[in-house]
């Protein structure tokens, strides 16, 4: 290739380099360009380059030979007037022993322009500056873009950060008055089973307590003179036995009585028919302890009682339902009783307790024989076992029965009021959801169901001992005899 | 088409019309965009559907609202951050107008996706001169009609214009006699 032979006019040339100068050996500036001539605040040709410039890169001093040995050197000048900073490079024309600086100013932001009195339009066309501004502009846009849009986002983000809160917070409220209803409802369903039960109880133990007193006085006429018949009756016996033996003829009247009363038998009968109605009386008196014993309703203190004596008396009210009959197979009560101290408690409502869950227990032996047949039936006879013991500070009373067991659901809802597997009549759904508040809010304790299909069921009662931990003694037991047997000479009550 | 364009439309029908009509302008369209990113290249045929959805909207026709879309992307471009580089192309109306191929130029250069218009001015007198452009894309000529006026409010000059040679009729490009006035 042949090498270059055209140049460009000096004119052309200052058109291109808008920014150029030229500087002799003794860095007189010989020749500048138009725009680096207008922006200068006095005539640049004719003055040394220090005048003007600082050369900030490469870092050699202002001299001739050195500048010139620099032609593959970036150089960044500093107009001194107003800082411009010129990027460009030196270019030593040896023939004429001048340099030529071929550059221009370098801008990285169009609003630098004015302060240094140029525009863009001093800039060559060719000079990539303007291209270079024009790339800077379009970051600056999409930078800004990029801003507006991470802003968006962040509003956006806080919109939907304060969306949620609002929809956790109306969950949370809404939950929290579900809750609130669930509770209120559970209350009025309790005051309500309270009020049906309580007005039940009051009715029931108001009758209890107005039969026993009736049945009390009566009853303690017949056992309390009962010895006296006897007494005469044998006296009277005796007397009769006297006159046959020293009168061994008697009128024909008294002869013919004799015989039509028949006397021989009347005499044998007699003594046991009185036995009879003596053990008549005293299982009335029975009856009438236990049921004052059920129905203490009106002891609205705790008291110290014996638990046996509380479930002794509920097995015997509910007696004839564990008899056997024609249509029904009988249920034996297994007792295993532990060796209990008097308990705090109050025996009206523990006692109902037990009546409670020994009649379910008997209901359910009923419905599960009902599915069973003979042979089934005296093959696993029905039985329900009740067992006390003392386990660490709690008196534990556990009530069992052989039956069919529970499911979890019906587990899951058997101490809810109104709640009942017996048919529609035969139970109210409060029996354990009154007792379940005798147990566990009136006594601290908990009352618990542990049941399985097939497997029976057990009720296990806990009733804090509180205070009192001496064991029920013998003595206690005897003494209760002596009570009963004295019950003749008991005042009403 | 770069989203700077798509962003003026949204900008000058907002600023004009309320965002309501924007949205149901770009609901209309089917343009499912939220935000136009200024320097992402976007398909040409979205352009199109936005100006035709706000011409059936806003009543106008398309040539009107090109027109008038014209007249606003000089202020726009002003406003962006491009002031400067107008400045540069120009202390009048034909001086600027001289050296409008040469921003678009520019604009190529830096932006290969953006394939410019291209411009010339021949015939140039005292008080006109003719406008020559050259695009590769269809339906934007009347937008030239709002990009001169844009222009002659810009440098304060009273201008009118019409055009001369259509591609539609069959020119081999669009030519425009621009007249024009100082105050």
């Amino acid at each position: 290739m042949a090498p270059p032979y055209l140049t460009l006019s000096p004119e052309l040339l200052a058109k291109a380099f808008p920014f150029h100068f030229v500087f002799n050996r003794d860095r007189k500036i010989l020749q500048a360009g138009d725009v680096l001539e207008r922006i200068s605040p006095e005539p640049l040709v004719g003055k040394l380059i220090e005048q003007h410039f600082q050369i900030n890169r490469p870092k050699i001093v202002v001299d001739f030979d050195a500048i010139s040995k620099q032609s593959r050197a970036l150089f960044i000048l500093e107009f001194l007037h107003n800082r411009m900073q010129l990027k460009g490079q030196m270019m030593y024309h040896p023939e004429q022993e001048v340099i030529f600086f071929l550059g221009s100013p370098w801008i990285t932001d169009t609003t630098s322009l004015a302060p240094l009195g140029i525009k863009l339009k001093d800039f060559a066309i060719h000079d990539p500056i303007v291209d270079f501004l024009f790339l800077l502009q379009a970051q600056n846009t999409a930078l800004a873009d990029a801003k507006k849009l991470t802003s968006e986002l962040k509003q956006q983000r806080s919109q939907l950060r304060s969306a949620l809160q609002i929809k956790e917070n109306l969950a949370e409220i809404a939950e929290a008055q579900a809750k609130k209803l669930e509770n209120s409802l559970k209350e009025l369903q309790q005051t309500q089973a309270q009020l049906v039960q309580a007005e039940k109880m009051s009715s029931l133990g108001q009758l209890v307590a107005g039969v026993a007193h009736e049945i009390n006085n009566p009853v303690n006429f017949i056992y309390g003179n009962i010895q006296f018949v006897k007494d005469y009756t044998e006296s009277l016996l005796n007397l009769v036995a006297l006159y046959q033996q020293f009168y061994r003829n008697p009128t024909p009247e008294i002869q013919k009585y004799i015989e039509q009363i028949e006397l021989d038998f009347l005499l044998e009968d007699l003594p046991k028919i009185l036995d009879s109605m003596e053990l008549g009386a005293e299982r009335i008196s029975e009856i009438v302890l236990s049921l004052r014993n059920f129905s203490r309703l009106d002891e609205a203190e705790k008291k110290s009682v014996d638990v046996h004596q509380g479930l002794d008396s509920t097995l015997l009210i509910l007696q004839n339902r564990f008899k056997s009959s024609i249509d029904h197979p009988g249920i034996k009560i297994i007792k295993n009783y532990g060796d209990l101290p008097l308990v705090d408690c109050y025996p009206g409502q523990l006692n109902q307790v037990f009546m409670n869950i020994i009649s379910n227990a008997v209901d359910a032996l009923d419905q599960h024989n009902n599915k069973r047949g003979i042979t089934e039936i005296h093959a696993n006879p029905n039985t329900i076992t009740i067992t006390t013991q003392i386990i660490e500070t709690n008196c534990v009373i556990r009530i069992a029965d052989n039956g069919s067991g529970m499911t979890e659901a019906v587990k899951e809802r058997l101490f809810d009021p109104f709640f009942t597997t017996k048919p529609v009549g035969k139970g109210t759904g409060l029996g354990l959801s009154i007792s379940y508040q005798i147990v566990v809010e009136k006594h601290g304790g908990t009352l618990k169901c542990i049941s399985q299909p097939g497997q029976g069921t057990e009720f296990w009662i806990e009733i804090p001992l509180s205070v009192k931990k001496q064991a029920v003694s013998s003595e206690f037991r005897s003494q209760e005899s002596e009570f009963r047997s004295n019950a003749g000479l008991m005042p009403s009550y | 088409m770069y989203g700077l364009v798509n962003k003026a439309i949204q900008d000058m029908v907002c600023s004009r019309f309320g965002e309501e009509t924007w949205k149901v302008i770009k609901h209309k369209a089917e343009v499912d965009v939220d935000v136009f990113i200024s320097m992402e290249g976007y398909p040409d045929d979205i352009t199109h559907r936005l100006v035709q959805a706000a011409s059936g909207v806003l009543n106008l026709s398309g040539a009107e609202i090109m027109q008038a879309f014209g007249e606003f992307w000089v202020q726009y471009t002003a406003q962006e951050g491009y002031g400067e580089m107008m400045d540069m192309s120009g202390d009048t109306l034909p001086e600027f107008l001289e050296n409008l191929d040469n921003l678009h130029a520019r604009v190529g250069v830096s932006f290969p996706k953006l394939q410019p218009p291209s411009f010339e001015c021949t015939d140039m007198e005292e008080n006109s001169l003719n406008l020559h452009y050259r695009s590769d894309r269809e339906g934007l000529t009347p937008m030239i009609l709002g990009l001169v006026k844009g222009l002659g409010t810009r440098f304060d000059t009273q201008v009118h214009i019409t055009q001369i040679q259509s591609r539609d009729e069959g020119g081999e490009h669009d030519e425009f006699l621009v007249i024009y006035k100082p105050n």
